[in-house]
């Protein structure tokens, strides 16, 4: 297929790229925006308190072997 | 080894002809959400259009145009920098599509396997040429994919709007190599014969 050559299905989705709407899609790069920052907010969260809770669990575990 | 440490990429400005592959590779190293908006300015139009033709509803392209693209920022850490971007990002699209279709009409999914079933033992010669596809007018193609199952209409756009190879759609789909076969050429038949049906009186 050469690339000048018709193609009905890349024309068609040419005519829908062109005819969107793009308020559309830039409310959805926006909602993926906040979903990113809500899961770097998280990561953050996780990377930052999860030596400590790893350290707690640790002793937790340690502990309870200790006991039997 | 000296690093440039006023490289475009870190003073903010992108080269506009960075690779697909290479914006994943910084994405990953950086986490810089400016990488993963320029993957989105550029697809997103290409994975709208392709959930607007199988899933026929604006609405439901749209949702499933975010739910692609935040599965893509989920799993981007998966891609694998071998392969090509766009052919990672179409197969994560076409299957949303499939799963989304099978989750609205349950039914379907039984009949599906059956004709999967049958499609691994039939050899078939595929007499359809791709011209008299590829020549409908853009008119008549929305109608006529209107009318096709999701699963047909997929095939199609991989064959003839993304130009996959068969191998590429066996990676996409996890059919077989016969199957896929199978499912491409019975497509073709339905949609040439919607096409007779409806424009018979017309000339292309």
């Amino acid at each position: 297929m050469s690339n000048n050559e018709y193609n009905g299905f890349k024309a068609l989705e040419q005519e829908i790229i062109n005819n969107r709407k793009d308020t559309e899609f830039n409310s959805v790069e926006n909602k993926l925006k906040e979903n990113k920052n809500t899961f770097d907010f998280i990561g953050n969260l996780i990377s930052l308190y999860l030596p400590e809770v790893l350290t707690v669990l640790t002793k937790f575990i340690g502990g309870s072997r200790n006991n039997k | 080894m000296m690093i440039n440490l006023l490289s475009p990429i870190v003073s903010g400005a992108i080269p506009a002809d960075i690779a697909d592959e290479e914006l994943v590779s910084e994405y990953l190293l950086t986490q810089n959400g400016r990488y993963f908006e320029i993957l989105y300015q550029r697809y997103s139009g290409k994975v709208y259009a392709k959930c607007l033709t199988i899933l026929n509803d604006n609405f439901l392209a749209m949702d499933a145009m975010q739910d692609i693209f935040m599965k893509v920022m989920l799993s981007i850490s998966t891609f694998k920098s071998k392969a090509k971007f766009s052919t990672w990002l179409y197969s994560i699209t076409y299957n949303f599509c499939i799963d989304e279709t099978r989750r609205r009409k349950k039914r379907m999914m039984a009949g599906e396997e059956e004709i999967e079933k049958l499609t691994d033992t039939l050899e078939d010669e595929d007499l359809i040429e791709d011209e008299r596809l590829i020549s409908v007018k853009v008119d008549h193609m929305k109608e006529i994919l209107g009318e096709m199952k999701e699963i047909d209409k997929s095939m199609l756009l991989m064959k003839y709007q993304d130009d996959l190879s068969i191998k590429e759609i066996v990676d996409i789909t996890n059919k077989t190599e016969s199957a896929v076969k199978m499912q491409l050429k019975r497509a073709k038949e339905k949609f040439v014969k919607i096409h007779e049906e409806k424009y018979a009186n017309e000339q292309q």
